[in-house]
């Protein structure tokens, strides 16, 4: 391993380095320097940070709940990060043979019904293309990062031939900027993986298999493109308490925001909760106590007790957000 | 347990602990590697310290629900440690074949090829049972430092008594799993298990809270990520009248589904009654419970990132071990 002692290429002085350094600033003469990963990165500009403070603000005076309280509120922090993503284009080829569970219902010669379950061979092979971004971090906890990724792909798509490249730009971005943890290699292989992954488990919901006996998947990467996309956290104070809005530090447009949770709401869930209860309770009593479950088929019977789960998972979700501490807007 | 070295840049003479690949000159912050056959170690910076993380705990119990109005002004901060706990950080991959043999479904046989990939966080030292709940969460990597030797008199430091070919020998067993599941789900043949690479990434230090404070009698702890702030486990004493609040809406829920029931009888009442009391089930902590438990949400991104647990038992011949 080595360790070297970065000196500033401006003044000489010495400059803190770190093993995750991308863009060093010398803390004497305010001198930048972009340290080159060993891959051409590009960049998406962010907006400045008087700018994002601006889009708070008006963010909060648009917001029906939020307006009232306006005076209320102090912008405590803006902070930003260049985030490393990776871009790619991928073209992938698949086969597969699997099994699906049928339940069917034959009557026969004397008019009796019976219910068989088969196990049918389902085999097909297909091929899909698209694009995908993930962030280049092994792991990273910043409020609306999926969002984000979602967001700059279609930027990316657009500006693919006249991205900003990392070297030619001003590095006078007042926040964090992330290293990238993996290069171009090791994330061709990771896409590959997840896009793997992803079409397995599309493959088993579309064709409804209950068991894959084999499955090749040939992923290939077509394109793959680094880029450094902004993303800035706000943080305001409301009553005493912290909350938190990120923003597409591109565009300006909203990620994720945390937001108080009014006594209205929390009524609100409850009521939902009750009535969807209500419900429940109806549909469970009507099909067992009436001896309705006799005359249906398994199929159908399986479907609404299917039906019954999410609705007690609904009634239950309800409940839990009735207590929560703060609401998640995406 | 420390050894004496000398600056290679200023020759200031100074102490560090035993085992250290790199050492940071206290003096003029030059940064060396002591000793080129052992593993890279890093730490992470505290950048909450211990009065800005008490202000950040509190204002975060405030965010919740049912908190006393009077929470801030009648709660004392008691104490405070910061444990700084070693992780050794492993890369693991591994590579296997599903094989069909002739004439099965295949006339001539079948063969796919998987490979696993992960990251493995493993406690390098025995974790004291106030601190397990640790091995739930994942880490980032960001702000990781070289290490340096001050980082041992901050607070209550780990010695690292796991070895790397424990840590090694974890994440082999970890990723064989992992690529079996993976092999499983896609292929019903016979699974061979081709081989097994491992990367050791070193030994990198991480810093949290551990925060004693008391409302109105009541003692209470905290668990705080100290490189962010994140309140990882906290505990507050519930308002009365958000108890009320609570006991109310189960209620709501409860009475209304059990009337709708007893329409069809008896068994329609005993059905309502078990769908109301269910509906409201995640109401009951704030009910029958005073103190609560609370954690921060994140929204998190990772790629096979993956923090191993200890095993209950650790004897240097395991070869079977079982994970939950």
């Amino acid at each position: 391993m080595e360790v070297e002692v970065y000196k500033c290429k401006n003044c000489g002085a010495p400059i803190e380095y770190t093993p995750d350094s991308i863009v060093i600033k010398c803390n004497y003469c305010g001198y930048y320097e972009y340290l080159n990963p060993g891959f051409q990165v590009f960049v998406l500009e962010s907006l400045d940070k008087s700018k994002m403070e601006e889009i708070f603000w008006n963010r909060m005076r648009n917001d029906s709940q939020m307006k009232k309280y306006i005076n209320e509120i102090s912008l405590e922090q803006m902070e930003g990060f260049y985030v490393p993503v990776y871009y790619c284009n991928y073209f992938a080829e698949y086969f597969f043979i699997g099994e699906k569970v049928v339940t069917r219902t034959v009557r026969n010669s004397k008019g009796r019904v019976t219910t068989r379950i088969e196990r049918i061979k389902v085999s097909d092979e297909g091929e899909k293309s698209g694009s995908k971004t993930l962030p280049a971090k092994k792991y990273i906890e910043e409020l609306g990062i999926k969002e984000l990724c979602f967001q700059v792909e279609s930027l990316i798509e657009l500006e693919k031939a006249n991205l900003a490249k990392a070297e030619e730009i001003k590095w006078n971005f007042k926040g964090e900027i992330l290293a990238f943890d993996f290069n171009p290699e090791e994330m061709k292989k990771i896409f590959e993986d997840i896009i793997a992954e992803e079409i397995k488990n599309e493959i088993k919901n579309k064709y409804g298999l209950s068991e894959i006996k084999i499955l090749s998947c040939n992923v290939n990467i077509k394109e793959i493109i680094p880029v450094y996309v902004p993303i800035w956290i706000a943080s305001y104070k409301f009553k005493d308490m912290i909350y938190s809005i990120s923003f597409n530090g591109k565009t300006g447009s909203q990620l994720v925001a945390m937001e108080p949770m009014f006594k209205s709401q929390r009524i609100l869930s409850v009521i939902l909760s009750s009535i969807i209860t209500v419900l429940l309770t109806f549909m469970l009593s009507s099909l067992f106590l009436s001896g309705l479950f006799l005359f249906l088929n398994t199929e159908i019977l399986i479907l609404f007790l299917i039906f019954i789960i999410i609705l007690l998972s609904a009634s239950m979700y309800f409940m839990n957000r009735a207590f929560k501490g703060e609401r998640i807007e995406r | 347990m420390s050894l004496e070295i000398k600056c290679e840049n200023c020759f200031a003479d100074f102490k560090i602990p035993h085992k250290v690949p790199v050492a940071t000159c206290p003096y003029c912050g030059y940064t060396f590697v002591v000793d080129k056959n052992i593993t890279e170690i890093y730490y992470f910076k505290v950048n909450f310290d211990s009065s800005k993380v008490f202000e950040k705990l509190l204002r975060f119990i405030l965010r919740n629900f049912g908190v006393p109005k009077d929470f801030i002004s009648n709660t004392y901060l008691t104490g405070y440690t910061l444990h700084y706990i070693p992780f050794h950080t492993v890369k693991a991959e591994a590579k296997g074949i599903c094989e069909y043999k002739e004439g099965i479904i295949f006339r001539k046989g079948y063969k796919g090829k998987f490979i696993q990939v992960l990251d493995a966080y493993i406690p390098a030292s025995p974790l004291p049972i106030n601190l397990e709940i640790l091995t739930r969460f994942k880490f980032g990597l960001r702000g990781r430092e070289y290490f340096k030797p001050r980082i041992t008199k901050m607070g209550k430091y780990y010695l690292v008594q796991y070895d790397k070919e424990y840590a090694l020998n974890l994440a082999r067993i970890k990723v064989q799993e992992e690529l079996m599941k993976d092999i499983r789900s896609a292929c019903a043949g016979r699974e061979i298990l081709e081989e097994i690479k491992t990367e050791y990434l070193g030994i990198t230090y991480y810093p949290f809270w551990e925060i004693f404070y008391q409302y109105k009698g009541e003692k209470l702890r905290a668990i705080i990520d100290a490189t962010n702030g994140r309140v990882l486990y906290s505990e507050y004493i519930i308002d009365p009248k958000a108890r009320k609040f609570a006991s109310l809406a189960a209620i709501s829920v409860i009475i209304p589904s059990t009337i709708i029931g007893s329409i069809f009888g008896f068994g329609g009442f005993v059905i309502g009654l078990l769908v109301g009391i269910l509906s409201s089930s995640p109401s009951f902590p704030k009910i029958f419970k005073k103190k609560i438990k609370a954690k921060e949400e994140f929204t998190e991104f990772d790629i096979r990132t993956i923090m191993l647990k200890l095993p209950k038992t650790y004897s240097k011949g395991f070869k079977f071990l079982i994970f939950r």
